[in-house]
């Protein structure tokens, strides 16, 4: 049976920073918000925040994604557009375009597309969220 | 004018003693009012209504935690009237949460007179003050914001929606895997990580069936059901160790 309410203060908030897909979902739609943003499962559609983005290795995207700082060690089907920092990890793949202010690439990982870097581009990518 | 309300066990001859201990310290702290009392000829929402049309300005409880939500139903619509609780004969978890530990207790309480505004969520007509649990998840899609879909897979443990009682103003939606054992290191579970969603709207469907959720524990409802929130919607008094936000 669930727990209806909380038994200590500290649960007796929802107050969460950031949104999480788990592994045994698919999202299908428009994702967008100020959070950051935990996937662990697979996305169809657009992925846009204003806040950094966490792509775990078990994630498949199939979408553009839009965010401050993102960090992918999983794939990504779509053209990717960081304010910040991309890091992509060795399990990290990209099939699409990259735009970021900064990026750190791991001996393994894959992009196929083209790559602009630097804080000129996003400016003139106006990649606002 | 306080109004009180029984629920039907309450004026059973085994609680006769705790009863007059209650009526007898409402008294001493001033705080007498109207009773009424539940009865199987008697509708509950007729009765609460005719309380508030005679100018009552606090409704207060006596019953447990189903007589609660089944009065959260009918004065959700009036929300400057506020709701006082006195869990009888025993501790509840809703009591606990509102900071009130016994019957005497809730007494005590309602004479300090300690309010808070709530958000109630609202399960198609029905309102609920805690958690809508869905345990039967396998294909269900829910729809979030209008805007995308969240489609479950086989290996769902269970699907919560919580009403928020925090700043967000927002329904947690919460899924939860289960533990998935592999042949190889049978003893060993595999941890899957519990999807958290805020959001303002969530719709619930399956793809096939109609699927049982239940409400605060206690009233079922059918898929498809469309979830929200409604902020600042119920005035509760509640106690000094409340645990309510």
């Amino acid at each position: 049976m669930a727990k209806m309410f909380a038994s200590t203060k500290e649960e007796g908030t929802n107050e969460i920073n950031q949104t999480i897909f788990g592994e045994s979902i698919k999202i299908e739609g428009t994702v967008s918000g100020t959070n950051n943003i935990v996937i662990h499962g697979d996305v169809i559609g657009t992925l846009k925040t204003t806040g950094d983005l966490f792509i775990k290795d078990t994630s498949t995207i199939k979408a553009n994604v839009e965010a401050n700082d993102i960090v992918l060690a999983g794939t990504i089907h779509g053209n990717v557009n960081s304010t910040g920092k991309l890091h992509i990890h060795a399990s990290g793949k990209i099939y699409g375009d990259v735009t970021a202010a900064n990026i750190a690439v791991e001996t393994g990982a894959l992009i196929k597309g083209q790559c602009n870097v630097g804080p000129d581009t996003i400016t003139a990518n106006d990649s606002a969220v | 004018m306080f109004f009180y309300f029984y629920d039907t066990f309450v004026t059973q001859n085994k609680h006769a003693a705790l009863l007059n201990q209650i009526e007898s310290r409402i008294i001493e702290l001033g705080i007498n009012g109207r009773v009424e009392k539940l009865t199987a000829l008697r509708n509950m929402k007729e009765l609460l209504e005719s309380g508030l049309k005679q100018g009552a300005h606090t409704v207060v409880v006596l019953g447990n935690d189903s007589t609660m939500f089944r009065t959260i139903n009918v004065l959700a619509q009036h929300s400057q009237i506020a709701l006082g609780y006195i869990p009888f004969p025993d501790p509840t978890p809703l009591g606990q949460w509102l900071g009130i530990t016994s019957a005497l207790d809730g007494c005590n309480v309602l004479s300090r007179r300690i309010t808070t505004v709530t958000n109630l969520a609202k399960a198609n007509q029905t309102f609920f003050l805690g958690t809508l649990t869905l345990n039967e998840a396998r294909d269900t899609k829910i729809r979030c914001d209008d805007k995308f879909d969240v489609t479950c897979h086989a290996d769902i443990n269970s699907v919560i929606i919580s009403n928020s009682h925090s700043k967000s103003q927002k329904l947690l939606l919460e899924i939860k895997p289960r533990k998935i054992k592999t042949a190889f290191l049978s003893k060993q579970n595999i941890p899957q990580t519990a999807t958290k969603i805020l959001t303002n709207k969530i719709i619930i469907n399956h793809l096939e069936q109609p699927l049982a959720v239940l409400l605060d524990n206690e009233i079922t409802l059918k898929t498809p059901i469309t979830i929200t929130l409604k902020p600042k919607q119920l005035k509760l008094i509640v106690g000094k160790n409340r645990l309510i936000r």
